[in-house]
């Protein structure tokens, strides 16, 4: 039996609009800076040629979902208590291809254009990539073929993961009640994610569930003492849509074609970004270094400048 | 495969709104003061320490010198801000009251600066 699923993200569409919308109105007041024409259209149009990519792409990845689930070692087919589970299960194959997508350049080639907006709005997350197909993200949830999950069932939750994303990314939700910020991914908890604040790098990978993050030690709070700077550590300074699709996957070309070993050549293309076989570039590891020293010489500094005067409050 | 008209309604949606936006006046923003642009500078660039700043009379551009020899470009990206790092000697070139830094970076571009006189002869001595 195989079912004849809708995709959700097609029918959740006019809800995106709406939305968009509403938080237009909503921030025309209150954060006037929150949207901007050209940022918007860019990433409006990057989502639109991410779902183009995502036609062109589909049916070879059906194809290959189809021949991996051939070869399932369990026959679970429609039943009821598989949706939750495989709800669950695809979270977590989401949050491995998020942190994949981090750490690792040639994915993140692909996952950059996402976070290449320096604004945090409800059009951001529609800025979605090109080139997921060629990067071969979808490999990912791939062992949810081989346990046994039909394809048609885990696309359509893949697209129930991808329509829940939406709604977190906006600024105009402060925090949700402390039950949901828990156990959900929120729009405090994605903010974070899409931070490029030192403190923040290379943390809340999560979809639907925080808890991933808490499990393996990624998850990092919003704290209201600093203020979020959006995108990515060296801004585009570019609206031009070819240049967000594809900057990461040049500077690899380059990076490689100029290498000097055959080591390096792949030390480009699997180590994180940032990395570089002089140690001439800045990975997330050395910014948040550089930063947590900086805050240490801050309070050192602070306690040496105190000490002078509780010496003189004593003699006094 | 994705239907025509469904990609034409989608451009049309996407060109509606971002057209809302601009005629809404929403995301403009300005580089308020030199104490602003060397904050801009500091947070944005890793390890970076900013020494002094000439800032746009149009809020648009900023000069950052850091400590070391080291200078920040900081230039109005939408709302927002981005700045590069660049090498000395700055590329600079006078168009009429502007003066214009090569980042050295295509698609970054360059700089514009709309500079009183005293300001721009600042800016000779730290090239």
């Amino acid at each position: 039996m195989d079912l004849n699923l809708p995709s959700p993200t097609q029918i959740a569409v006019p809800a995106f609009i709406v939305l968009i919308l509403l938080e237009i109105f909503f921030v025309r007041t209150r954060n006037r800076g929150a949207y901007e024409a050209r940022d918007t259209l860019t990433s409006l149009l990057l989502g639109t040629g991410s779902t183009i990519a995502g036609a062109l792409a589909a049916g070879f990845i059906f194809v290959t979902a189809t021949w991996i689930y051939e070869l399932r070692l369990f026959d679970i087919g429609y039943a009821w208590w598989a949706w939750p589970l495989v709800f669950v299960l695809d979270d977590l194959a989401y949050y491995v291809f998020h942190r994949s997508a981090h750490r690792v350049r040639w994915f993140w080639a692909a996952h950059v254009i996402h976070h290449s907006s320096q604004h945090y709005n409800l059009s951001t997350a529609l800025r979605q990539t090109w080139t997921g197909f060629f990067a071969a993200s979808f490999l990912f949830r791939m062992p949810l073929f081989l346990i046994g999950f039909p394809p048609a069932m885990v696309f359509f939750i893949a697209g129930l993961n991808l329509v829940y994303q939406f709604w977190i990314h906006t600024e105009a939700i402060g925090r949700m009640p402390r039950w949901f910020e828990s156990v959900m991914n929120t729009p405090s908890h994605h903010r974070v994610h899409h931070a490029a604040n030192p403190r923040y790098l290379d943390s809340n990978y999560a979809g639907v569930f925080i808890i991933w993050d808490k499990m393996f030690g990624t998850f990092e709070p919003e704290t209201n003492d600093e203020q979020i700077r959006y995108g990515i550590v060296k801004q585009l300074g570019s609206f031009n849509l070819l240049w967000a699709a594809f900057h990461e996957w040049v500077g690899i070309a380059k990076d490689m074609w100029s290498a000097p070993t055959w080591g390096n050549k792949l030390n480009y293309l699997i180590r994180p970004p940032g990395w570089s076989h002089d140690g001439s570039r800045d990975t997330s590891e050395t910014i948040k270094k550089r930063w947590r020293d900086a805050e240490m010489a801050k309070t050192s500094s602070g306690c040496a400048q105190n000490l002078p005067n509780r010496r003189n409050n004593r003699s006094t | 495969m994705m239907d025509p008209l469904i990609l034409i309604g989608s451009l049309t949606a996407v060109l509606a709104v971002a057209a809302l936006v601009h005629f809404m006046k929403l995301g403009e923003t300005a580089i308020e003061s030199e104490t602003h642009a060397m904050r801009l500078a500091e947070d944005n660039l890793s390890g970076f320490t900013a020494e002094a700043a000439i800032v746009s009379q149009d809020g648009k551009a900023a000069i950052v010198r850091g400590t070391g020899n080291t200078v920040a470009l900081v230039k109005r990206h939408g709302a927002q801000f981005a700045m590069r790092e660049v090498k000395l000697p700055l590329i600079l070139k006078q168009d009429g009251k502007a003066t214009i830094v090569d980042s050295g970076e295509k698609r970054f571009g360059r700089v514009t600066l709309s500079l009183p006189k005293q300001h721009a002869d600042k800016l000779l001595t730290w090239v």
